[in-house]
């Protein structure tokens, strides 16, 4: 149940889509949401009570049209979150935790595909920032999402830019260079030879 | 006459593309607050101001840094190479 609460959080474009005209144009109503996002009618709704419900978006009476507007602007928290939410790998480790809460460190590595010192990386980041907490059980690590309602609703809102990717791929490319993450990778590289041998 | 139009072409792309690593460079070591990338992000300072009085030297006729179009591929070089490596897709 709490899984598919999340991965309909999850479900980032189309409520992006929304949350921007918004924040747009805020007052629309419906019907003019509707044309504007080409979107059927019965879907908006759904999602419109969605944002509403999740205190992204405010619905106001005007006596004839119910009107929508955002609620409010980004927190020091939010911006906290955002920051990681802008990093490809976090924003990866942190959708991955949303929808598998307590995942062990190699699962982890495994989905997100990059070296367990990379992912350790990370995860001390989101650890450090309070975004995931770390259980340690004998001798595995496993990591939680500690607001994952609030983490996902930033999911909603979260908007790639130029500069975001730019800084994502110049982050990943020099910290490649590192001596720890190439001797990891040698060692992996070992591992794998090992295991054909 | 064409010698200073190509010094000065060569001057302004290495400059600029110096400018965007620059800031590009100083958003990941901020948001990572990691040392390498600051590290990183002096290099790129140096390229920008090197790139920076080569063109007010030409703009304005003065001479503080002496450099001929040879040096200045070479440099243009590195940073592009640079560029492609750590931007681009």
């Amino acid at each position: 149940m709490i899984r598919r609460r999340e991965k309909d959080a999850l479900e980032l474009e189309t409520r992006r889509k929304i949350y921007r005209c918004i924040t747009k144009f805020p007052g629309l109503h419906e019907r003019e949401l509707a044309k504007k996002l080409e979107m059927p009618l019965s879907t908006l709704v759904y999602h419109l009570h969605y944002l509403e419900k999740r205190d992204l978006i405010m619905a106001k009476e005007d006596g004839r049209y119910t009107r929508y507007y955002p609620t409010k602007k980004i927190g020091a928290r939010a911006k906290e979150i955002m920051s990681l939410l802008r990093q490809k790998m976090p924003r990866r480790i942190i959708m991955f935790l949303l929808l598998h809460p307590n995942a062990y460190h190699r699962e982890i590595c495994e989905e997100v595909d990059i070296a367990p010192s990379t992912t350790s990386f990370h995860l001390k980041k989101l650890v450090e920032t309070n975004i995931a907490k770390k259980v340690t059980i004998g001798k595995e690590t496993m990591y939680v999402i500690n607001e994952p309602e609030a983490v996902s609703d930033l999911l909603i809102t979260y908007k790639e830019s130029f500069l975001d990717s730019a800084v994502d791929r110049f982050a990943d490319t020099w910290l490649k260079f590192g001596p720890q993450y190439i001797k990891k990778k040698t060692e992996k590289k070992d591992e794998e030879k090992g295991r054909f041998l | 006459m064409w010698d200073y139009y190509i010094s000065l072409f060569l001057t302004v792309v290495m400059t600029g593309l110096s400018a965007l690593l620059l800031l590009v460079s100083t958003v990941s070591s901020y948001r990572l607050r990691n040392t390498k990338l600051a590290l990183i992000s002096i290099a790129f300072t140096c390229f920008l101001v090197k790139g920076l009085i080569l063109c007010l030297q030409m703009l304005f006729h003065f001479q503080i840094i002496q450099q001929n179009n040879i040096v200045l591929v070479f440099d243009l070089i590195i940073i592009t190479a640079l560029y492609f490596a750590a931007i681009k897709d």
